[in-house]
């Protein structure tokens, strides 16, 4: 907690939701292949990203993450045909809120990572966590409450 | 009897600080809620009601009424009794009635240590009303304007002083150690009673001694409710809670939860497998009403509504319970 | 506001009556000086109908419950609802008869308009099988969001501020037209996505996750704003997501009664493009 709130030392929270497909293939890849990449990134499998609720990601928000990241087929890839241009549609609208509401919409981060892609994975998950790192720890539930 | 100027008020509450939790009328985005003041709140004294009803400062919203663990195989459990002094200023006579029936309710059998113990430890400084609101109908139940039991002070507005009445013996200690009080004169008694008089005259009356709950009116109101139960939330005299148990996600630590409940919530009174013996919107309505006007009487000797009006001013449905109490005189 | 109307209205829903076209008439009428909904079922009671800018209820709230053959008084929001249930089939079209009326925006007891309607685009009714009285000209513009202007550290704070006033007694979805799940994930038990008895930051989810349901959906009447008892904007947050529907998808709620719920279908091209569009705005 204590280097969190420092910022050179903040590690941020990343929580990922990977369709089982193919982005969670893919980050499996990037680990066979030993592709190093930032350990700040929570894996949860799902069988789709249409899957993933809103609220999966604003309740990752409020428990702490700093960061919700959601993985999916390519277009015209998706396992079931069409989950993923329903998840494309809902993600875009969900940034758009939350920068309403007041959360950098770079925190919320959708791609489409296939299988064979173990390199793009890494690289995505880099560029992520140092962007998070800019922008710093969330902290929701504290400035909700006490509105620091 | 004793007065106390205007501007003195805000010393006063300021002076007690120093030793009490103070919680006062505060306007937030343009309407009145009580607040504990902390730094930088602006004490109003302009204002009808608080949106929301005192009883969040007794039986709050949500509170932790208990916390326990487990390790090695023993459980600890702790309660969390309040026992911090506080000062409740301005809460207006009909809230203070609503109180004393809240009162009643947790003091019968099981006594309810964690309302008590706030109940208890909280001086009340009441404000009596000289200017009816729109919806008050506090005359009807004789909780209102003017009050004569049940807060430790009551303050009345007499233009630049409020005549300042004790009621008991910690509220006379409080107005003997401040130097903020002087002595009221005998016009200053008369002009009080002039304008708690003239408050009343504006104001609806009923005679209740023919009153019963016209249930034909009721369901033809229950019609149009929506179910929305902010009239339950924001009522004084509604007690009804809900208890849950918060574990961590190792099953060891946790917290026991008690919170506003609704009547008016279908999940209310629904039992395992569904089955749900109040079903009908109408059902549940009815209940509500029948609650404060009948069974509240019965039990403990008075109506458990007391005239505040702020379900009527916010009812989207427009329904009115001084309009079920007049169609219930009427029949 | 026309008495004219108010008649023609009174005229139509006798006649509606009298030949038994219609079980009930879904309407408005005084009580006190309130002005209520009211359900008429015998010619007799028509006389009590009023029309008038106090008339703020969305009336579509009721459809679902009642029985029968309906007549409905419809303004502008009131049909886009209508719209919206007959969309998501929670009303049958043949059991409903919609009065069209034109809104002038309502007012409340002290004569101020009502926030929704001060900014609404659709007085007239989108949808009717009779029309009384008279259209009215719409607004062509809508007002600039205030909030808009702000920071994302000052909107994080606004919004936090409004929902630590918040009593959870979920009155905005209670009384929500478009709120009309079996089972709603606000009051879920298992899983609990969302508390009544945890902190402030539980009301920021519960109002976040209310917005992202009703994106598509919200027709913007105001009754939720209304039935604040802590007047939290919340009209605010549902027109923002609807704006955002319609700016990305085209589709504004209520309006067509063959439009596709909008999160439950999708262009493959242009939504490849929007996709591209954002990411360079957004991140």
């Amino acid at each position: 907690m204590e280097a969190k709130n420092k910022k050179d030392g903040f590690e941020p929270r990343i929580v990922g939701f990977l369709c089982n497909w193919c982005s969670y293939a893919g980050a499996d890849l990037a680990g066979t292949s030993r592709i190093e990449y930032p350990p700040n990134l929570r894996a949860v499998r799902v069988m789709c990203s249409s899957r993933v609720n809103p609220l999966f990601v604003l309740k990752a928000f409020q428990e702490g993450a700093d960061g919700v990241f959601i993985g999916g087929c390519h277009p015209q890839d998706c396992h079931y045909m069409e989950g993923n241009y329903y998840a494309r549609r809902r993600f875009m609208l969900l940034k758009r809120l939350i920068e309403y509401m007041g959360i950098n919409p770079g925190r919320l981060r959708v791609e489409w990572v296939s299988a064979s892609e173990g390199d793009r994975f890494a690289k995505i998950v880099r560029e992520f966590t140092g962007d998070l790192k800019r922008l710093g720890p969330l902290d929701l539930r504290e400035r909700v409450c006490d509105g620091i | 009897m004793k007065k106390i100027r205007e501007d003195d008020v805000i010393k006063l509450l300021n002076e007690l600080r120093k030793k009490y939790e103070v919680i006062a009328p505060v306007k937030l985005d343009g309407r009145v809620y009580f607040k504990t003041l902390g730094e930088g709140d602006v004490l109003t004294l302009d204002y009808v009601n608080s949106v929301v009803s005192p009883k969040d400062f007794f039986l709050p919203q949500k509170e932790r009424i208990l916390e326990f663990s487990e390790s090695g195989g023993e459980v600890t459990v702790e309660d969390e009794l309040s026992s911090k002094k506080r000062v409740f200023f301005g809460i207006r006579p009909c809230d203070v009635n609503a109180l004393l029936i809240l009162d009643s309710v947790a003091r019968e059998g099981f006594e309810d240590p964690y309302y008590l113990g706030r109940r208890d430890n909280t001086l009340l400084i009441s404000l009596e009303c000289v200017e009816p609101g729109d919806d008050c109908f506090c005359s009807v139940f004789n909780t209102g304007p003017s009050l004569d039991e049940g807060a430790d002070l009551v303050f009345t507005d007499i233009g630049d002083f409020y005549l300042v009445k004790s009621l008991t013996d910690e509220g006379e200690r409080l107005v003997s150690g401040s130097e903020f009080f002087r002595k009221a004169t005998g016009g200053d008694e008369e002009t009080a009673g002039k304008k708690r008089k003239e408050c009343v005259k504006g104001m609806e009356s009923l005679d209740l001694r023919n009153f019963s709950v016209d249930e034909e009116v009721v369901k033809e109101k229950a019609k149009r409710c929506l179910y929305c139960y902010s009239c339950t939330f924001i009522c004084p005299t509604c007690y009804c809670f809900d208890v849950v148990d918060r574990m961590d996600l190792y099953s060891r630590n946790g917290e026991r939860m008690r919170f506003w409940d609704s009547c008016m919530n279908p999940s209310f009174t629904e039992m395992a497998g569904n089955f749900n013996p109040r079903d009908g919107m109408v059902g549940r309505f009815m209940n509500r009403i029948n609650h404060k006007l009948r069974y509240m009487r019965d039990r403990y000797g008075v109506y458990g509504c007391v005239g505040c009006g702020r379900c009527i001013r916010n009812c989207p449905a427009g329904i009115s319970m001084l309009e079920i109490l007049r169609e219930g005189v009427r029949k | 506001m026309g008495s004219d109307t108010e008649n023609a209205l009174k005229r139509e829903a006798r006649n509606l009556l009298k030949k038994g076209d219609v079980d009930l008439v879904l309407g408005y009428c005084m009580e006190g000086d309130n002005v209520i909904p009211c359900f008429i079922s015998s010619p007799g009671e028509v006389d009590g109908l009023v029309w008038n800018n106090r008339c703020k209820n969305n009336l579509a709230v009721y459809l679902r419950e009642l029985e029968g053959r309906v007549a409905v008084v419809a303004k502008g929001c009131d049909s886009r609802a209508i719209v919206e249930l007959l969309k998501a089939k929670q009303v049958e079209r043949e059991d409903l008869i919609i009065l069209g009326v034109s809104c002038r925006g309502m007012v409340d007891k002290e004569g101020e308009e009502y926030g929704s309607c001060r900014v609404c685009l659709h007085r007239n009714p989108v949808v009717y099988d009779l029309f009384v009285g008279e259209k009215v000209s719409e607004r062509e513009e809508r007002d600039v969001d205030e909030l808009e202007s702000l920071s994302l550290r000052e909107r994080l704070e606004f919004w936090s501020k409004q929902f630590r006033k918040c009593i959870n007694c979920l009155a905005c979805r209670n009384v929500c037209p478009m709120c009309f799940c079996e089972e709603c994930v606000l009051e879920k038990k298992d899983p609990e996505w969302i508390t009544r008895a945890g902190d402030a930051s539980n009301l920021f989810l519960l109002h976040a996750i209310k917005a992202t349901h009703m994106a598509g959906r919200c027709v913007e009447c105001g009754e939720c704003e209304r039935a604040c008892p802590v007047d939290i904007p919340l009209m605010h947050l549902y027109s923002r997501v609807c704006r955002d529907v319609e700016e990305l998808f085209g589709v504004e709620s209520g309006m067509n009664l063959e439009d596709k719920p909008p999160l439950a279908a999708f262009d493959l091209e242009r939504d490849a493009m929007l996709e591209e569009n954002e990411k360079n705005k957004r991140g």
